[in-house]
């Protein structure tokens, strides 16, 4: 009576070995399906209890190689993941970051004009075109980390360094808005209402990520893998708000209808187009 | 011997196959399913269809796990059998491990019928028709 159970036990910690690592659902089938084989073959009459060893050790050069072959379709099939969740990321923005980008492109455009024009005159003739410029550049910038979020969100792979550079990317961002509000309210201080309320409303912003990036971390550290705490929430708050302010200088200039039309189709689809995670592609 | 070839075609040493071709060992699974199928045993699990293969063509051993479970994931994945677990009841009421059944597709007849046109003097169907 024992033979026949050291002999299954045998068989069965041979498969346990050669399935480490694959999928679960393709490693527990293995074991069952031969699980069942071994059954079978003990409980026939014909066959003696001793053959099933030397039928295992007849196939273990099949095992391994089964095993190979899983592990490439795993592999594909991870890749094929990550390149779906770029092109989702991409979607799930593409409609309106062209017309971000003309916005951005607007925006330079206005702080040459301001900067060569003739009767501008000291500061305003700098530092006009210079905040432009920085919020063009946290346009260009928030929607940089717009994608790297939405690509993460959907599953890509973990290994990209994706993780190191949302960091930075938040720390970027963080410091960009903080150029910003100092720079919103330099001017607010010279005379500037427009200025001034620009800079109100970015060291608010401001104060509210710093302040949820901070209590994130702090909770992070203590329930690892809590969905609230996900850094790909923050990635898309600080690149919402970064989008906002760098269509601001379209906004106002109002009177000349399309790139202020350009801005209020970017900000609506900054708020209808939230973190979304794809079901197909999510990784299992 | 016939037997050992196709107990081994999966060994390391076998040349790649051409794409669509059946390797020995799998025109043998088809072959004998279909009989099986002629029989009124429309499924088959593994342990049967490796003792359906020493029985009809003769072999000493019965098809090691290995050659004959990567045999069967290959050819499922190639559209050739297709699978099902059994009805858990089933195998608990037996007190036995659930089976994987497997069947032959349309696809699986037409690879065989294909690879017995090119190859008429098959060893393979000597041995059935013989046995």
């Amino acid at each position: 009576m024992k033979r026949p159970v050291t002999s299954s036990k045998t068989a069965m910690a041979w498969v346990w070995l050669y399935s480490l690592g694959l999928a679960p659902e393709v490693r527990d089938a293995r074991m069952a399906e031969i699980a069942s084989d071994i059954y079978e073959q003990l409980t026939e009459q014909r066959s003696s209890n001793n053959r099933l060893l030397p039928r295992m050790a007849r196939g273990v050069g099949g095992d391994l190689i089964w095993r190979n072959e899983e592990m490439r379709i795993m592999k594909q099939q991870e890749a094929r993941t990550s390149i779906l969740g770029t092109i989702w990321a991409v979607v799930a923005q593409s409609w309106f970051a062209p017309v971000a980008t003309l916005v951005g492109m607007f925006n330079v455009l206005l702080a040459a004009g301001i900067f060569f024009q003739p009767e501008g005159t000291l500061p305003g003739k700098v530092v006009g075109p210079a905040v432009i410029l920085v919020l063009t550049i946290g346009l260009f910038f928030g929607l940089k980390l717009r994608f790297d979020a939405q690509s993460a969100w959907s599953g890509a792979r973990a290994g990209s360094g994706s993780h190191a550079s949302r960091s930075f990317g938040q720390s970027a961002a963080i410091v960009t808005l903080c150029a910003v509000t100092v720079g919103a309210l330099a001017i607010g201080v010279i005379g500037s209402f427009i200025g001034l309320f620009v800079g109100i409303l970015t060291l608010a912003a401001c104060v509210v990520l710093i302040v949820r990036s901070k209590r994130r971390s702090h909770a992070a550290l203590a329930t690892t893998g809590n969905p609230q705490n996900d850094p790909h929430r923050d990635s898309f708050a600080l690149a919402t708000v970064l989008i906002v302010l760098g269509t601001l200088p379209a906004l106002a200039m109002f009177w000349l209808v399309i790139p202020a039309t350009a801005a209020l189709v970017v900000i609506g689809g900054l708020l209808f187009s939230g973190v979304r995670s794809p079901q197909p592609v999510a990784t299992e | 011997m016939l037997a050992y070839e196709q107990i081994y075609a999966y060994s390391c040493a076998m040349p790649r196959r051409k794409p669509g071709a059946l390797l020995p060992l799998e025109l043998t699974i088809l072959d004998v399913a279909m009989s099986l199928r002629s029989q009124k045993i429309e499924e088959f699990h593994g342990f049967a269809i490796a003792q359906a293969i020493q029985a009809q063509t003769g072999a000493t051993l019965l098809t090691a796990h290995g050659t004959l479970y990567r045999a069967l994931s290959r050819m499922q994945r190639d559209g050739l059998l297709e699978s099902n677990w059994e009805d858990p009841e089933i195998a608990e009421s037996q007190s036995r491990p659930r089976r994987r059944l497997y069947q032959v597709t349309g696809q699986g007849e037409l690879a065989a019928t294909r690879a017995h046109r090119e190859q008429p003097s098959g060893i393979t169907a000597t041995r059935l028709a013989t046995s």
